[in-house]
């Protein structure tokens, strides 16, 4: 509960900075076209001083680009960039206040790690003691001490990335972007990186802006998440709101699961195909004969302990997945709508003792958890 | 940039000396450097544009981020990269120059005379033994020049190179 309420007071601090504008960065209806295709089209996007921001999307919906336009690899057809209020969209890289940490890493290969990190400080003039402190305070923080006279090509995939990740944070950005830097590590050690970019954040206390495809690491590391698609961020808000209030059909159905139920609107539900209907009660918004859809979420399904008040329909069974800790069963609740609903299995599997494939079950949801009417 | 590699030595070799003789430059030193480099040129580009396709943008693009200029990104991160496809084509160069006998024979003048087109006028007179001595040297020479320019970017080229020229 204390957990809950500390993140929900870092959220209210993050929207009041983002009301009194002390953003870190800002920026207003940038445009970039690539060729035929708009690459990021008048794109409005405020991030907060010390807020872990992620831009989350598909391959190419514009999240790089509007990256590298933020560090000044690529400039705004038109638009503006400002960092701390400061416009910016001029600037080379060289003179702006942020760091980036490369997809590639992209390590000077020919320099020590010790060298790497010392780089950006050397080329700020910083004096030589100031540099070995500030160095060896940050390979500490990175725990690569005693690697520093190693060449980056001696280290391993993660120690990599943690060099790319020190020699950016040396310089005390004000701004740190991120571009996928854990896409190229395996599964548990982009795990452990998580949790080591989330701890490294909260103690140097510098805004991260990271660009991601993978929607886990966004919902799990960020204070907030910015979904986006072809050119255009679709929605803006905690990983609470975009998972729980998807603003879109896309954002429903690319962050998680969604079970999505469209056909045209009764007055008191859905109608399905094959004339099947769905009482939802009334929607927000909606008239009778638009066409509608909703979205449940499958572990928000229940397949037992039924209340009246729910939205209920049939559904025939078609195939049950058992996966450990859940189990996944997928029905046909009207001709071509598949649902899948997610169970735990809190005492252990009850596969066998439940349904066989073909059979007619109920399953039910509390209509606060539709997520509807979706465009 | 690619032409003098499949044009037939002889005529760029004429080419050159009509065009100097057109524009009014004495066969001499300045017109055998002048015609020698053009030459060379489409070798050290087809040498360093396959490093420099190799070169990940990003490297640049991080040493960009981390405060260098245009000119440091080069200096600093580059050119250390570079430096053994550089180097391997300085010597490929310099031995296909060296060996060279069409061009300089068109582009030189009297004095001073490529080793080339000095054996040559000595030859015209029955060998001597100096010349074989010459040959042999310069056969040797040349081998061992190429051998090491073939050898350059697998020492340095794949673990990194090691030494930084312009330091850190």
């Amino acid at each position: 509960m204390t957990t809950r309420t500390a993140v929900a007071e870092r959220i209210t601090a993050i929207d009041s900075a983002v009301a009194t504008s002390a953003c870190a960065v800002s920026l207003r209806r940038v445009t970039k076209p690539y060729g035929e295709r708009t690459a990021v089209r008048e794109l409005n996007l405020d991030i907060a001083s010390g807020e872990f921001f992620s831009l989350l999307g598909p391959s190419g919906c514009g999240k790089t680009t509007t990256l590298r336009m933020v560090g000044g690899f690529v400039d705004p057809s038109y638009g503006e960039v400002s960092l701390h209020g400061k416009d910016v969209t001029d600037l080379p890289p060289n003179r702006r206040d942020v760091n980036t940490v490369f997809q590639s890493y992209a390590l000077f290969d020919h320099l020590s790690v010790w060298e790497n990190v010392a780089f950006g400080l050397r080329r700020r003039g910083v004096g030589k003691t100031e540099t070995t402190r500030r160095v060896g305070e940050m390979l500490e923080l990175v725990q690569l001490t005693g690697r520093d006279k190693d060449k980056p090509s001696a280290l391993s995939g993660g120690q990599r990335q943690r060099v790319a990740l020190a020699r950016a944070l040396v310089n005390r950005p004000s701004v740190l972007l991120l571009d996928e830097p854990l896409a190229a590590l395996d599964l548990k050690l982009r795990k452990a990186m998580q949790v080591e970019l989330k701890r490294i954040q909260r103690e140097v206390g510098i805004t991260f802006v990271f660009v991601t495809h993978d929607q886990d690491e966004a919902l799990t590391m960020s204070d907030r998440i910015a979904v986006m698609s072809e050119g255009k961020v679709h929605q803006c808000g905690t990983p609470e709101d975009i998972y729980e209030r998807p603003a879109t059909r896309f954002v429903a159905e690319f962050i998680g699961t969604a079970n999505l139920m469209s056909g045209s609107y009764t007055g008191t539900g859905i109608e399905l195909p094959g004339g099947v209907p769905l009482y939802t009660g009334r929607l927000d918004g909606c008239s009778i004969g638009d066409e509608v859809a909703i979205a449940v979420r499958p572990e928000k399904m229940w397949l037992s302990d039924l209340t009246p008040e729910m939205v209920q329909t049939d559904g025939i069974l078609k195939a049950t997945v058992y996966g450990g800790a859940t189990t996944t069963y997928l029905f046909e609740i009207a001709p071509g709508v598949e649902v899948s609903v997610l169970e735990q299995n809190l005492h252990s599997a009850r596969t066998e003792e439940r349904w066989a494939d073909g059979e007619r079950v109920r399953i039910g949801w509390h209509a606060k958890h539709s997520l509807a009417p979706l465009t | 940039m690619l032409i003098p590699l499949i044009t037939p030595e002889i005529v760029t070799g004429v080419a050159s000396l009509m065009l100097f003789k057109g524009v009014g430059l004495q066969p001499s030193l300045t017109t055998l450097m002048l015609a020698q480099t053009t030459f060379s040129i489409s070798y050290v580009t087809v040498i360093l544009r396959a490093r420099v396709a190799e070169l990940n943008p990003e490297v640049e693009q991080a040493a960009m981020d981390l405060g260098a200029n245009r000119f440091q990104a080069l200096r600093l991160v580059t050119l250390p990269v570079m430096w053994p496809a550089i180097m391997s084509a300085a010597i490929l160069i310099f031995t296909i120059v060296f060996d060279d006998f069409v061009l300089a024979f068109f582009t030189s003048g009297v004095d001073p005379q490529p080793l080339s087109v000095r054996i040559y006028s000595a030859i015209r007179f029955g060998i001597q033994p100096s010349i074989n001595a010459v040959g042999t040297l310069m056969l040797v020479g040349s081998l061992v020049l190429i051998a090491i320019a073939l050898l350059i970017p697998r020492l340095f080229g794949r673990r990194g190179n090691s030494f930084d020229l312009f330091g850190g």
